[in-house]
């Protein structure tokens, strides 16, 4: 769970992003990044609580290559607002791929130690 | 769902070693020290981007801001669109993240994720430490944060290389067992099936 309250804090930080970098004119694309990037980042996160969707955070991942790609396609020297795509674009990937029930064992392991757990309850009786 | 207050994994060694390398008293250290290595590389990073003047050095005084301004950071920088040090500190702080995920048993039960937590300590620790060895000696100034941090990669090499290895030792013993490209598929990412439980159980 912790993975995604992280993943909102960097979307959060993605809102924000074009106000902090907002030094001289902008392409529109940066709004764009910041808005669209951001709040589909927090939304994905959040929804993921739900276990049915447990694993729709790794759409963020997207998110994380579209900025971490959008950086490498901007020409250097590269302006503060595109290396702080790159850079969030990076700690986005990390947080993306761990997974929501990361401090337990993954559902098939589990599945199987409740059966397993049952059955000795059966036989002890 | 199942409840998971009642299904704790068992505090049990892993193969070949005879202690539990995925315990938190094995990752939490390796954890503290990525982190410490996180807020150094920081530093250099925020440097790097002049958003402080001056980087602290008590050994090699100016020596180090010749080596974060040298033109083999400076081309790194172009390459890769941000300072050598912060990709630096983000490795760093990926090799927390990834070392705080996962339960006390994940060598069995995520070993995709154990693997790539070596990937970002092992590989890319060496491959830092040289770099900034090869720095060094290339631009003829040393940095001494590079230098701590360096030999923080290393020593995270050695704390975390067993967890690795146990994960290794694990699907290769699945492997042996099944000789099936599908089970060892399923159990790399994670998914239970009879003969990696019994591997897992040293049955």
């Amino acid at each position: 769970m912790w993975a995604r309250t992280l993943e909102v804090a960097v979307g959060c930080w993605l809102l924000m992003s074009p106000f902090i970098f907002a030094h001289g004119a902008q392409p529109v694309e940066w709004w764009v990044t910041g808005f669209v990037g951001g709040s589909a980042t927090i939304i994905l996160a959040i929804m993921s609580f739900w276990p049915p969707l447990q694993r729709i955070h790794l759409l963020s991942l997207g998110v994380a290559l579209w900025l971490i790609s959008g950086a490498f396609l901007s020409g250097t020297p590269t302006p503060a607002a595109v290396q702080n795509q790159m850079t969030v674009g990076l700690l986005l990937a990390m947080l993306t791929i761990i997974p929501t029930d990361s401090n337990e064992p993954p559902e098939s392991w589990r599945r199987r130690m409740e059966a397993k757990r049952r059955d000795d309850q059966l036989l002890s009786e | 769902m199942i409840s998971s207050s009642r299904i704790r994994p068992r505090e049990v060694a892993a193969p070949p070693w005879r202690y539990n390398p995925s315990s938190w008293r094995q990752r939490v250290p390796i954890c503290v020290l990525a982190g410490v290595a996180f807020i150094l590389a920081t530093h250099m990073a925020l440097y790097q981007w002049r958003l402080i003047g001056d980087v602290w050095d008590p050994i090699f005084g100016v020596q180090s801001k010749l080596v974060l301004d040298s033109d083999v950071s400076h081309r790194m920088r172009q390459w890769m669109r941000i300072p050598d040090a912060a990709l630096g500190a983000l490795a760093y702080l990926g090799d927390a993240i990834f070392g705080l995920a996962g339960c006390t048993r994940r060598w069995q039960y995520r070993p995709w994720l154990v693997i790539l937590f070596g990937l970002d300590v092992i590989p890319l620790g060496l491959v830092s430490a040289v770099l900034v060895v090869l720095q060094g000696a290339v631009v003829g100034s040393w940095c001494f944060l590079c230098l701590i941090t360096a030999a923080i990669s290393l020593l995270l090499v050695a704390l975390s290389y067993d967890e690795v290895w146990s994960s290794l030792v694990y699907l290769g013993r699945v492997w042996q067992r099944t000789q099936s490209y599908p089970i060892l598929w399923d159990t790399f990412w994670g998914r239970a099936s009879a003969d990696a439980e019994r591997v897992a159980e040293g049955v």
